[in-house]
């Protein structure tokens, strides 16, 4: 169990990452300003994690990259396949049996 | 004041063997990262060199980055065991080219055969068997050349250190100068039926029924991958215009 959960934490940019990606494609910057808008300054997540969750999840095929053009610079988007969205929820189901386990412990 | 300096950065990821398709287009994503972290800080009221301090800063300890993108990439085996796939491939391709080879020349011989049928007497080697012959034994030299420029050309392509592809530049060599192949015509002056052989090793070495130095094959091979060489340097610079060699 205590193997699960620790797997689990380090899954937590991954889950973070795909979620926000599912709704809509986005670049590395805008990424990470997205989570710490999300999740209200909860998550910060620096650069070092950011990048190789992402260039980890396209080689795994549950992101695929392009190249678009904004703000006149052209930047690499980042989109879920059908692969990550599956993969998502899993992270999600996961979590939310973390989730429930810790509300009942905190609840006891 | 600090700026973000990712040239080392990228030489760590091409030297662990990350393909440079994907380092060059990593870097120019945290360059990207780190020009909006700047304008950004301008905008909040900080100078130039405030917001470029802080924009380091906030990519934070590049070797940190550097080890976890190597850690989560994934890399091909040539990438990850280059020294061995340099020594494994050029043997493995060329066994199989002989291979393929000698099964070609003794098909054509036996079609040959066929075609004149077998009515007692010896049979003259007919003038597209002997050009195939001597196309075979182009080839024979050429295959060596070519897979040589190719592990090149893939070597230079993926960044892989130097050491690797010069090692396997002249393995190449070493293989392809001791080949010779030889072939008897059939000869029906002395009775002679005709054979194909082939000469593997480093001694004097009959070729056409003269003894030719198997060192003059070396030079052969050197001289064309030295011709070679101006046209990969100028295809290394137009694929990667600013970037410098190393290794």
């Amino acid at each position: 169990m205590a193997k699960t959960n620790a797997a689990f934490m380090s899954g937590v940019p991954e889950l973070l990452i795909l979620r926000l990606l599912s709704r809509e494609e986005m670049y590395g910057y805008q990424l990470v300003r997205a989570i710490r808008v999300v999740s209200a300054d909860a998550f910060d997540l620096a650069e070092g994690v950011v990048y190789p969750t992402l260039h980890s999840l396209e080689a795994s095929g549950c992101l695929k990259a392009r190249e678009k053009e904004s703000d006149g610079r052209k930047r690499i988007y980042y989109s879920v396949t059908a692969k990550g969205l599956k993969r998502l929820e899993a992270l999600t189901g996961n979590w939310e049996r973390v989730r429930q386990g810790i509300s009942s412990v905190l609840g006891a | 004041m600090k700026k973000l300096d990712l040239t080392h950065y990228r030489n760590t990821l091409l030297e662990a063997g990350i393909p440079f398709r994907k380092v060059l287009r990593n870097v120019r994503e945290l360059k990207d990262h780190y020009a909006d972290l700047v304008q950004k800080a301008g905008e909040q009221g900080m100078d130039e060199q405030e917001a470029s301090s802080w924009a380091a800063e906030k990519i934070g300890d590049l070797d940190l980055l550097a080890r976890e993108m190597i850690a989560r990439s994934s890399r091909g085996m040539l990438h990850r065991h280059p020294m061995l796939m340099t020594l494994l491939l050029p043997p493995v391709s060329l066994c199989l080219f002989i291979a393929l080879m000698m099964l070609l020349f003794v098909g054509a011989v036996e079609l040959n055969n066929a075609i004149e049928g077998n009515n007692g007497t010896m049979l003259q080697a007919p003038l597209w068997l002997k050009g195939l012959y001597m196309v075979l034994k182009v080839l024979l030299f050429a295959v060596p050349v070519a897979a040589a420029i190719a592990i090149v050309r893939v070597c230079t392509r993926g960044r892989i250190l130097r050491r690797y592809w010069v090692t396997g530049l002249f393995f190449m060599l070493l293989i392809g100068s001791g080949l010779n192949l030889h072939v008897s015509w059939p000869d029906s002056g002395n009775g002679d039926g005709g054979s194909i052989g082939l000469a593997v090793g480093y001694a004097l070495s009959p070729i056409d029924g003269s003894l030719a130095p198997a060192q003059l094959s070396t030079l052969r091979l050197i001289g064309t991958l030295m011709l070679c060489g101006g046209v990969l340097m100028y295809m290394r610079r137009r694929d990667a215009p600013g970037e410098t060699g190393r290794g």
